[in-house]
């Protein structure tokens, strides 16, 4: 008998023993112990070739597909948000492999956020690109305070909560040929001393249930949140940062820093599709919170005449403003904060409440796509002093005082004769060609698949030489 | 009845050997493709092996040397609407010229390994009253028995029913091929057997510098659900829209173009240019109205209230103003339309603005201190180098150059196109019209040379002779410079020694 409970209580014992190791295993699978640094290196090295596979079981697929269809139905977008479980397998040129699963999938972005696969009226399924976010901690349905749920909320990858991919969309049925456009963009802010994403990009591959598709080039962008903000400002003592606001145009009513302000900031309620054009991105008390002091202090401060320079550069991060201007200028990025108000940041560095303008979003950019010089000569004829600015209340402030417009000068010349290069453009497109433009054709990926710098050596040079005369034509008047 | 997969099966056949017969430069391919993944991130020096595929590029669409093919696919439902809606458009007013929108998928494949298919294309029938019909023949007991031509249009960004900011309409609205929105395909008349008449005679004016459609030749295939059609020999023409204004003439800083009409002769009568516009005439055509303008707006359908157009009918028909050649010259770019005047006269379409007051488009080119000037774009020169409809007798070959009397008694005299006569009746212009007239003709130097129509005739018929005779397509099948209207070496010959011996004559 005795005999018999011993045994019993071993039995039960082994068996709870193997029941949580089995447990342990299930969660263990979602941690990702990899070095985050070394793989956030790797990733945001456009020398180095990469892909991800994402793969999907069909149900989750056909999830994503009808949730963005039945949104599409009530507020005729696409702007779904809703989270679906994929696995993603990264690999590099470097040697590195892995899986992590059960990662957060989402569509995203405004103008190209498709839904990624449709069938036309011969009943042919057909794939499309589209942006989309993957949240490598998203919990997914895991009730709050599993251990699931802990787990995947703290887990990262490449030193990055989430990670967002873009494609280079076509423009008037041409696509980008180029591909690193963006990429290339970023990494110009960045060379600049612009703080801005870190940008490289890829190969991706999406697989569902039995089938792979060849998704084409992507270009992988590190999203401004909390770990953004935590690599390039420093947070308060109990690590908290200022706020942030994403701006962005809203049925075609501009993101300019300009009065009145009205009902043009709060927090986006997505399920509702209630979007402002100031949306604040942290700090927002639970979604509840109604008061956004700093911005309007920013815009009211601008507004009004009596503002000195001196408190002007006690609001605003003046020479980071200039030097994106100058920057972006050369980019030539007409859907930015300068010309069109929209696709920046707004970071409130958090004990001095001074504003910094973090830009995002260049594919159209160095001689490619949509611009607002509808000579389809991209800005290149454009003074750097343009009356385009008169609807950009602290961009016409700014440059109207003569210390920073000779600031703004200064940068631009710099920049031109340093950064703004096309012979490492080219370098990095023929790079580009000689890793992947046999596979995009092979595997006939979505997308571009010839790859070659299309008007870019126009546009370099062209530009250079434009901004150059420009600013001794400024240099000369005064 | 053959049965529809024996059928397919001896179409791809006889295909294959027509393309094998394609002189080897021509010879076209069909890629192969692999599903095998591979694995870019093995190297960093993986070096390119594949050259890269042929595209469909305008270059290649609008190169003559280039064999190109079209299979048109579409369902029967598709077809069936089609025909349906062109028939009860028909009963409606009188005429097949409805233009709903077909969804159709296509097939382009060329000489230089081009193969490439596009999905959800839209397709409509084109033409006039005359020369719309229906596809299909049918007996007297409304049975199909057969196929005819009929123009037709592509249309690359056509977005269906799909609403607006849906991943289907954004992607097939910003859709391109042949770096165009839209391709127009026009078969060749029965009475050009030589095929290229409408081929050159637009590169004819291409080449003294106007701006004018780029065209070439195709050999189409209706693909009816595994039913072939091989429906024959096209001429493939650049349609004239925003997207040819902006090509040939760019837009503003702004992005703003200016205003283009298409030009005529609909339910209004002739679209002669004098200054008594019915309100009527002006404006955007509905078809599903049942008429046309006769002065089409293409762009800035939305924007424009024709004052542009009407003050240059105004100013245009004004004559006795002091100045008036200096007014001509500020509404008018006058070079270009000497220029086209010149080679309309030798070109012989008695189907255009001088002769009938018929196919035309006005450009009205914004200048930079907000004046426009009017630049002339010829279309539609099927009819012409002495092939077609022949009004004047001789297909126009003995008409005086400086003055001739409209193809139609509709139109009036001469003095009622005010466009050609008033500026012929001022000498300088006259003078110029006359030295173009020279240049173009010159046996030596100019353009207007019967060699240039043979070497595209020749190019032509041997891309294209042996497969519409193999796969026994409709319309034209073989070749010949001389079994059409007139033939064309004594066209040319006759033509210019009328020219130059009227301007030999008034100037000694």
């Amino acid at each position: 008998m005795l005999f018999l409970l011993v045994a019993s209580i071993a039995t039960l014992s082994a068996l709870r023993i193997r029941s949580e190791s089995i447990r342990m295993e299930l969660i263990e699978r979602f941690i990702n112990n990899r070095r985050q640094n070394r793989d956030y290196k790797a990733l945001f090295d456009r020398s180095v070739t990469k892909t991800f596979t994402i793969t999907f079981t069909q149900e989750a697929f056909d999830a994503l597909i009808l949730n963005m269809e039945e949104y599409f139905a009530l507020y005729g977008t696409y702007r779904d948000n809703t989270m679906q479980p994929v696995d993603v397998t990264y690999r590099d040129s470097l040697g590195n492999a892995f899986t992590l699963l059960e990662v957060g999938f989402r569509t995203k972005s405004n103008t190209t956020r498709n839904l990624p696969m449709t069938t036309n009226w011969s009943g042919r399924k057909i794939w499309h690109q589209t942006s989309f976010q993957l949240q490598f901690d998203a919990t997914l349905d895991y009730p709050a305070g599993t251990n699931e749920y802990e787990i995947l909320r703290q887990r990262e990858a490449f030193d990055l909560a989430q990670l967002n991919f873009e494609y280079a969309s076509a423009y008037e049925g041409n696509f980008d040929n180029a591909l690193i456009t963006e990429a290339y963009a970023q990494g110009l802010l960045r060379d600049a001393g612009v703080v801005a994403q870190n940008a490289s990009y890829g190969l991706v591959y999406l697989v569902v249930g039995e089938v792979m598709k060849g998704f084409g080039i992507y270009t992988f962008v590190e999203p401004i949140d909390k770990t953004f903000l935590n690599r390039h400002f420093k947070p308060d003592a109990i690590a908290e940062f200022g706020d942030l606001y994403k701006a962005t145009d809203v049925d075609d009513v501009k993101a300019y820093l300009n009065l009145p302000i009205g009902q043009r900031i709060g927090i986006n309620q997505n399920p509702l599709n209630i979007r402002y054009l100031f949306a604040l991105q942290n700090n927002t008390e639970n979604g509840l919170r109604t008061h956004h002091d700093n911005l309007e202090r920013l815009i009211e401060t601008v507004a009004d005449p009596a503002t000195t320079d001196r408190k002007l550069l006690e609001v605003l991060d003046v020479e980071s403003l200039l030097q994106m201007l100058a920057i972006q200028f050369l980019i030539g990025n007409t859907d930015d904060f300068r010309f069109n108000g929209n696709n920046y940041y707004i970071y409130f560095e958090v004990y001095t409440d001074r504003a910094v303008l973090i830009p995002f979003d260049f594919d159209n950019s160095l001689g490619y796509g949509r611009s607002q010089d509808g000579t389809d000569r991209y800005t290149v004829d454009w003074d750097v002093f343009t009356d385009r600015d008169e609807a950009n209340a602290l961009v016409n402030r700014i440059l109207s005082i003569p210390a920073f417009a000779a600031r703004y000068l200064e940068l631009l010349e710099t920049y031109a004769t340093t950064l703004f290069d096309y012979a490492p453009f080219a370098a990095e497109v023929q790079a580009l060609k000689n890793a992947y433009e046999t596979i995009l054709i092979e595997e006939d990926h979505l997308g571009a698949q010839v790859i070659h710098a299309r008007n870019a050596a126009w546009y370099f040079e062209a530009k250079r030489e434009t901004v150059l005369e420009s600013i001794a034509a400024h240099r000369d008047a005064d | 009845m053959i049965r529809k997969p024996l059928l397919a099966l001896v179409f791809l056949l006889c295909v294959f050997l027509a393309s094998c017969a394609v002189t080897t430069s021509q010879t076209i391919t069909t890629p192969t493709t692999t599903t095998t993944s591979s694995d870019p991130t093995a190297s960093t020096t993986t070096t390119t092996t594949t050259s890269a595929p042929a595209e469909a590029s305008y270059d290649a669409l609008f190169d003559n040397t280039n064999f190109k093919r079209f299979t048109i696919r579409f369902s029967m439902a598709n077809f069936n609407k089609l025909i349906e809606d062109m028939e009860n458009y028909f009963d409606a007013f009188g005429s097949y010229r409805d233009n709903t929108i077909q969804e159709v998928d296509i097939l382009y494949e060329d000489g230089r390994g081009a193969a490439v298919e596009l999905y959800e294309v839209g397709f409509r029938t084109k033409g006039n009253i005359f020369s719309r019909v229906l596809p299909i023949v049918r007996n007297e007991q409304g049975e199909t028995i057969g196929y005819q031509q009929v123009s037709f249009q592509l249309e690359f960004n056509e977005t269906f029913r799909h609403p607006e900011a849906s991943t289907q309409y954004k992607e097939l609205k910003n859709r391109m091929m042949f770096d165009l929105e839209q391709l127009n395909f026009k078969f060749i008349r029965a009475f050009d057997s030589a095929a290229v008449t409408e081929l050159v005679a637009f590169d004819f004016y291409r080449e003294i510098g106007l701006i004018a459609a780029n065209t070439s030749l195709a050999i189409i295939y209706f693909d009816l659900e595994g039913v072939i059609v091989p429906y024959g020999l096209f001429s493939v023409i650049e349609p004239i829209d925003d997207e040819f204004v902006k090509r040939y003439f760019g837009k503003d800083e702004f992005g703003n173009m200016g205003d283009l009409y298409k030009c005529v002769w609909q339910n209004f009568g002739p679209a002669d240019l004098k200054n008594d516009l019915n309100p009527d005439e002006i404006g955007v055509s509905d078809y599903m109205a049942g008429y046309r303008m006769t002065y089409q707006l293409r762009t800035n359908k939305n924007k424009s209230d024709h004052s542009v157009f009407k003050n240059f009918l105004q100013k245009l028909n004004a004559k006795t103003v002091p100045n008036y050649a200096s007014v001509l010259s500020q509404i008018i770019d006058m070079d270009s339309w000497l220029k086209a005047l010149a080679m309309g006269f030798l070109v012989g379409n008695p189907d255009d603005y001088r002769s009938d007051a018929n196919n035309y488009y006005l450009y009205f080119y914004p200048l930079s201190d907000g004046l426009y000037q009017a630049v002339y774009l010829p279309f539609d020169n099927d009819q012409a180098l002495g092939v077609g409809w022949n009004p004047f007798g001789n297909y126009g070959i003995d008409l005086n150059v400086w003055n001739y009397q409209p193809a139609q008694q509709w139109i009036g005299s001469s003095s009622d196109l005010p466009m050609a006569y008033n500026i012929l009746a001022i000498s300088s212009y006259r003078t110029q019209y006359e030295n173009y007239l020279l240049a173009y003709s010159d046996p030596q130097t100019g353009v207007f040379a019967y060699q240039r129509f043979y070497e595209e005739y020749v190019v032509a018929r041997d891309l294209y002779e042996y497969e519409l005779n193999l796969m026994n397509h409709l319309g034209l099948q073989n070749f010949s410079l001389n079994d059409r209207s007139m033939p064309a070496e004594q066209y040319f010959e006759q033509k210019i020694q009328s020219v130059r011996t009227q301007i030999g004559n008034a100037r000694s």
